[in-house]
C-alpha cells in the first residue's frame, strides 16, 4: 500500500510541481497516474522512491516512511524509471546480479527467476553482452527484468511500456494483473490512455502539480457522459481549450 | 565555412568546459548560457579568481627569471650585447613555454581521441549533410579551443610579467603571442593525425575500444620516448645555455626558430621566423583537414559498427548469479566496471600517472644514463643539495610542496569530480535502492582512493628514494602521501554533489569538459597552500622542527577529519537535494 499524504514539491519556493498532493493506493490494485508532460508525474514517481524529496509532506510505504525509514520503505518496490540508458557498461547478466545482491534475492532462486524472465522478454541470447549494445528497446527490457526479479510487494513503474515490443508489453501487463491479484501493489504512470483503459482498477490524473481525478474508469465514465473514451475525458479534464467536436466518429471508425 | 561555424559552435556548447551547458530554464520561456548552477556574476568571478591564482602562480615565475637576467646584466634595447645573457634569455623564455606545449602534447592525444574517436556525437554528426572536412575542422576548432587553455594558463602570464620587467617593446608581446596561439596547433595536429590513424586501423581490430587504448598508451610513450631520446643528444657542455629552445623544437618544430624571434623583437629577420612557425601550423591544419575525406568518414563510419554476434551465456556466467555481495563490495565492483570498461574515463584516469612516469623517470633516465650515472648519483646530488644549514627550515616545506603536487595530480584523473556526474541521468537511481547513504559515499571513495594512488604513486616512490629524508621525516612525509588526497577526494565528492554535471550526451564531457574537475584542482591548491601556510606561519613564530612536524601531521589529519564530516554532513544534505 502506498500513502500520499499532502505532498507538495517546490524546486525555487514559488512554482510547485506537485501540490499537496494525497492519496492512497491499495494493495490488489493496479493504479495508472496519466497526465499531460510536464504535469508533475515523473516527480510524483520519484518523491515516492525517494529520489527526490518533498517539500512537505510524508510518504508511507506499506506503512514505511520513505522520509524516515527509507531502507525499509526502499525494499518493499521495486523501480523502473524513465530513462532506461543506465548501467551501459554492465553486461546484461552482471545488471541482473547486481540488483539482485542489493535486494538480497535468495542466490537459489535467482537463476530460475532471471531465466524464466529473460526467456519472457526474450532476452536471453543477449544476456552476456553489455548493455551499451542494446537497442533502446532492450535496455527498457532489462531494467524492467531488475524491477521484477526482485519481487517485491509493490511495483512503481515510470513509462515500463515505452519501447517495449507488443510480445514484451502484453507479457507485462499479464505480470503486473498477477500482482496485483495476489493482493500486491502496481503503481505506474502512461500516456497511453487504452492501456490504462484495459489494465488499471484505479487512475489518478494528475495536471499542473494537483491531482484533478482520482477513481475508477466507471466513476469517471459516471462523471462526465456515458459513452465517451478515456482519451476524450482526459482532454476534458487536463485542456481547458479542448472542446469535443460535435460530429466526433472519426474518433471511433477507424 | 558557414556550416564550419554553425558546428563548432554547437560543438562548443554542447560541452560544459567552463560550466556553460546549453539548458532550458525551469521556466521554459528561453535558452540560456548560464541557466545551470552559478549564476553569470559567480561564473565571472569564479573565471577571474582562477585566472587571477593562475597568473599569480605563473607570474612569479616570469618575475623570478627577469630578476636573473637583470642581475646579469641584460639589457632591452641591445639583447645581443652579451652572448651569454641573450643565450640565458631564450633558455628562459623555452623554459616558459616548455610546460605548456608538454602538457599540450600529451592532454592532446587524449582530448583528440576522446572528440574524435569515442565521442558519442558520431552518429549525429555523420547523419547530417555534411563534408567530412566540415565536420573534422569543427572537431578540430573544438579540441584547439580547449587545448589551448593548458599553454594559455601556464605560459602567457609568465612571459607578459617577464617582458614587462624587462622593458620589451610592443613586438616581443605580438610575437609571444602569435607562437603560444600558433604553436599550439603544431602538437595538436600531429597527435589528431595520429589519432586518425589509429581510427583507420581500428577498422580490422576485433575489439576498436581495445585496439585504441592499447595503441593510445603505445603512442603515447612512443611519442615521449622520441621527443626525450633528442632531448638527451644535447650538448650541456655548451657554454652557453641552449637546452630549452632546443628541447622546445622537439615537441614544437620551429619554435626555436620563433624565441629567437621573441628574444630579438626588433630584428629585421625575426618576422620571417615567426612566419615560418605559423607556415607550418597552418600547413598541419590544412594537411589534416584535406586527410580527413580520406580518412575520417570510412574510419569514423567502421568503428560505430559493432559485431552482431552474441556471447551465449555460459554455466560459468549463470553460476556467478549464487554468489552473493554485501552492498559495499557490490558498489566498489560496480564503480570500477563503470570506469574501466569506458575507454574515456580509462584514458583520463591513466593520462596524468602516464605523463607523470614518463616525464619523471623518462627525463632522469635519459639524462642520467646518457652520462653512464646511475641512481647512486641522483641521491648523492640531492644530498648535496640538502646538506645545508637550513635544511631543516626548507624540508617541511618541500615535504608539503611535493605532496601537494601529488594531491594536485590526483585530483585531476577525473575520477573524483565526476563521481556522480558520470551517473547522468540515471543518477536518481541510486537513491531509489535500499542502500545507505554512507555505502554509496564509501564505495565511489574507495575506487577514487585507489585511482589517486595509482596518479600518486610513482611521485611517492620518487620522494621515498631520492630525497634524502632522514627516519624522523618518513613517518610525516607517509601521513601526507596518505591524507592530502584523501581529502581532495573528499572534497571533490562534496564539490560534485554540490553542482552535479548529469545532463550530458558523451562521456568524453562529463569527463574531460566539466567544471567540477577545474574547482577540484583549485581546491587540491587551497588544501595544500593551508598547510603550507600553517608551516610558514609556524616557522615564524620560532616553531621548532618537532612542532612544525607535529602541525603538518596534525594539520593533514585535521583537515580529513573535516572533510569527512562535511561529507557526512553538506555532502548528504546535497545528495538527498540536489540529485534526482
Amino acid at each position: 500500500m502506498i500513502t500520499l499524504d499532502k505532498i507538495t514539491k517546490s524546486y525555487d519556493g514559488k512554482k510547485k510541481a506537485v501540490d499537496n498532493l494525497s492519496l492512497e493506493i491499495y494493495p490488489g490494485e493496479i493504479f495508472g497516474l496519466l497526465g499531460p508532460n510536464g504535469a508533475g508525474k515523473t516527480t510524483c514517481l520519484k518523491m515516492i522512491t525517494g529520489v527526490l524529496q518533498p517539500t512537505a509532506g510524508d510518504i508511507l510505504i506499506n506503512g514505511y516512511s520513505i522520509l524516515n525509514q527509507p531502507l525499509e520503505a526502499k525494499k518493499q518496490f521495486s523501480f523502473v524509471s524513465d530513462d532506461p540508458n543506465v548501467f551501459l557498461r554492465f553486461k546484461g547478466i552482471e545488471y541482473l546480479k547486481f540488483i539482485a545482491d542489493i535486494y538480497e534475492i535468495d542466490p537459489s532462486v535467482r537463476e530460475s527467476r532471471i531465466k524464466e524472465l529473460a526467456e519472457e522478454f526474450s532476452l536471453s541470447d543477449v544476456l552476456n553482452d553489455q548493455i551499451s549494445s542494446y537497442s533502446h528497446g532492450m535496455r527498457q527490457k532489462i531494467v524492467v527484468i531488475g524491477a521484477l526479479i526482485s519481487a517485491p510487494p509493490v511495483w512503481i513503474l515510470d513509462e515500463p511500456m515505452t519501447g517495449l515490443d507488443p510480445r514484451s508489453s502484453f507479457n507485462l501487463k499479464n505480470r503486473m494483473r498477477q500482482h496485483a491479484d495476489a493482493n500486491l501493489t502496481v503503481l505506474f504512470s502512461t500516456h497511453v490512455l487504452e492501456v490504462a483503459e484495459k489494465i488499471c482498477d484505479r487512475v489518478g490524473i494528475i495536471d499542473k502539480g494537483k491531482l484533478i481525478f482520482c477513481g475508477t474508469i466507471k466513476e469517471m465514465r459516471d462523471h462526465f457522459k456515458e459513452n465517451a473514451s478515456l482519451e476524450e475525458m482526459f482532454l476534458e479534464l487536463t485542456d481547458e481549450s479542448f472542446h469535443l467536436p460535435e460530429d466526433n466518429s472519426f474518433l471511433t471508425d477507424h | 565555412m558557414k556550416k564550419w561555424w554553425i558546428l563548432t559552435k554547437a560543438l562548443v556548447k554542447g560541452s560544459d568546459v567552463f560550466g556553460l551547458e546549453m539548458k532550458e530554464t525551469k521556466k521554459r520561456k528561453k535558452l540560456t548560457l548560464f541557466s545551470r548552477g552559478l549564476d553569470r556574476t559567480k561564473k565571472i568571478l569564479l573565471g577571474v579568481v582562477i585566472f587571477a591564482y593562475i597568473a599569480f602562480v605563473f607570474g612569479i615565475n616570469g618575475y623570478n627569471i627577469a630578476k636573473q637576467l637583470l642581475a646579469m646584466g641584460f639589457d632591452a634595447g641591445n639583447p645581443t650585447a652579451d652572448p651569454i645573457v641573450l643565450a640565458s634569455f631564450q633558455a628562459s623564455l623555452a623554459q616558459l613555454y616548455l610546460p605548456g606545449f608538454f602538457m599540450l602534447l600529451g592532454m592532446a592525444f587524449f582530448y583528440a581521441a576522446g572528440i574524435f574517436f569515442f565521442a558519442e556525437d558520431l552518429d549525429t554528426l555523420l547523419a547530417l549533410p555534411l563534408k567530412p572536412s566540415t565536420i573534422v575542422a569543427a572537431k578540430l576548432a573544438n579540441l584547439y579551443i580547449f587545448s589551448l587553455v593548458i599553454p594559455l594558463a601556464l605560459t602567457l602570464p609568465a612571459a607578459v610579467v617577464l617582458g614587462y620587467m624587462l622593458g620589451m617593446p610592443l613586438l616581443y608581446y605580438i610575437y609571444a603571442f602569435l607562437t603560444l596561439i600558433f604553436g599550439a596547433m603544431i602538437p595538436m595536429c600531429i597527435d589528431a593525425i595520429l589519432i586518425l590513424l589509429m581510427m583507420r586501423m581500428a577498422i580490422f581490430a576485433k575489439s576498436k575500444d581495445r585496439f585504441m587504448i592499447v595503441t593510445q598508451v603505445l603512442m603515447f610513450v612512443g611519442i615521449f620516448a622520441f621527443v626525450f631520446s633528442n632531448m638527451g643528444s644535447i650538448d650541456l657542455d655548451s657554454e652557453l645555455p641552449t637546452t630549452g629552445p632546443v628541447a622546445l623544437q622537439y615537441i614544437v618544430p620551429m619554435s626555436n626558430r620563433a624565441i629567437e624571434a621573441i628574444s630579438l623583437p626588433q630584428d629585421p629577420g625575426s618576422i620571417l621566423k615567426i612566419m615560418s612557425l605559423i607556415a607550418v601550423a597552418l600547413g598541419l591544419v590544412i594537411l589534416l583537414v584535406l586527410l580527413s575525406s580520406r580518412l575520417y568518414l570510412r574510419a569514423a563510419r567502421e568503428s560505430r559498427a559493432s559485431s552482431q554476434a552474441h556471447k551465449p551465456m555460459t554455466d560459468k556466467a549463470w553460476q556467478s548469479l549464487r554468489q552473493t555481495r554485501k552492498d559495499l563490495p557490490n558498489m566498489v565492483s560496480r564503480e570500477f566496471k563503470i570506469l574501466y570498461r569506458s575507454p574515456t574515463f580509462l584514458m583520463n584516469i591513466l593520462a596524468f600517472p602516464i605523463i607523470m612516469l614518463v616525464s619523471m623517470f623518462g627525463t632522469m633516465a635519459f639524462s642520467f644514463s646518457r652520462e653512464g650515472k646511475g641512481l647512486a648519483t641522483l641521491q648523492k646530488l640531492m644530498a648535496a643539495t640538502f646538506a645545508s644549514e637550513s635544511r631543516e627550515n626548507v624540508i617541511p616545506i618541500i615535504m608539503i610542496v611535493v605532496v601537494g603536487v601529488a594531491a594536485f595530480l590526483s585530483s585531476t584523473n577525473t575520477c573524483m569530480p565526476t563521481a556522480i556526474s558520470r551517473e547522468g541521468r540515471g543518477a536518481g537511481m541510486l537513491k531509489s535502492w535500499p542502500l545507505k547513504i554512507s555505502t554509496v559515499f564509501l564505495a565511489k571513495l574507495i575506487v577514487g582512493g585507489i585511482v589517486s594512488l595509482l596518479a600518486w604513486l610513482p611521485i611517492a616512490i620518487l620522494t621515498f628514494v631520492i630525497l634524502p629524508f632522514s627516519v624522523y621525516f618518513q613517518p610525516t612525509l607517509l601521513v601526507l602521501f596518505i591524507f592530502l588526497p584523501l581529502t581532495v577526494n573528499n572534497l571533490a565528492l562534496i564539490i560534485d554533489l554540490n553542482k552535479p554535471y548529469l545532463e550530458w550526451n558523451s562521456e568524453q564531457q562529463v569527463a574531460k569538459q566539466n567544471m567540477n574537475i577545474f574547482k577540484t584542482m583549485l581546491m587540491s591548491l587551497v588544501v595544500g597552500g593551508l598547510l603550507i601556510g600553517a608551516v610558514l606561519l609556524m616557522q615564524k613564530l620560532g616553531g621548532n622542527l618537532i612542532a612544525i612536524l607535529a602541525v603538518i601531521n596534525g594539520g593533514s589529519i585535521l583537515l580529513f577529519v573535516i572533510s569527512i564530516l562535511l561529507l557526512a554532513t553538506v555532502g548528504k544534505k546535497y545528495y538527498l537535494e540536489r540529485i534526482s
